[in-house]
């Protein structure tokens, strides 16, 4: 916890760099102050397959912020405003076609929630 | 219903089975006796692009997602979690050089919005 995922599609390539989104991303994480370092867990997945409305030219990004239970609202707010800022900053500034950029933020139940670390 | 979600980061591609996790997974769900083997729904996805916190490398990660329809209690969502977290583990071999952080959640979906059909052969 938390854990990110951010969706974009691949028509989004080659100017996005996903590695690039995550690490901005997780750094507005960490500027929180909410979080460990190493418990921010964060992927980019690519969508191959996608429809914007119509068949309208563009692409979106998506990210997907789920964090256990207790937060109030604005911080998770604050949260999501972050990332999608961190995301505007990896787009160029004028796109040729449109690009939509969204976040949300999900509660997990803090109590179906189960972890383990495994160091050698 | 349920449907289960293997999330593994790609440096654990040598050290990680994803095809013996889903098995041990599912196995260890039947067991528990909540669900019909056939209502079972697992996949495993690998994670090409993943960072954690400001690690550059030698982290990894396995998570599982797991989504029932509401209505069971919490000890049994939250056996389910603890099943599928000794399942996923029992598909990780030691990987040298990599903290690994196993986590499972467990998500209700609303039983009045579920939609289910099947399509006989």
């Amino acid at each position: 916890m938390p854990h990110l995922v951010l969706e974009y599609t691949a028509n989004l390539l080659p100017d996005f760099e996903p590695a690039q989104a995550l690490h901005r991303m997780n750094t507005v994480l960490l500027a929180s102050g909410e979080f460990e370092p190493d418990h921010i867990k964060s992927r980019a997945v690519r969508l191959d397959d996608f429809l914007v409305g119509d068949a309208a030219p563009g692409g979106f990004m998506h990210a997907r912020l789920h964090l256990l239970a207790g937060r109030d609202a604005s911080t998770k707010q604050d949260l999501t405003e972050g990332l999608v800022a961190a995301l505007r900053s990896c787009v160029m500034s004028s796109p040729v076609h449109p690009v939509q950029i969204t976040a949300e933020a999900l509660d997990m139940d803090r109590n179906a929630y189960s972890k383990a670390i495994i160091r050698i | 219903m349920p449907h289960l979600t293997i999330e593994y980061t790609e440096n654990l591609r040598d050290y990680f089975d994803p095809a013996a996790a889903v098995q041990h997974i599912n196995t260890a769900v039947l067991a528990d006796g909540e669900f019909e083997p056939e209502q079972v729904k697992t996949r495993a996805l690998s994670l090409p692009f993943y960072r954690v916190g400001h690690a550059d490398s030698g982290e990894a990660f396995v998570h599982v997602r797991i989504h029932v329809v509401h209505g069971r209690s919490l000890e049994v969502r939250q056996q389910l979690g603890k099943l599928a977290l000794a399942a996923v583990q029992k598909a990780l071999l030691p990987a040298p050089g990599l903290t690994v952080q196993l986590t499972a959640e467990v998500n209700e979906m609303q039983a009045e919005t579920y939609q289910k059909i099947v399509i006989s052969s």
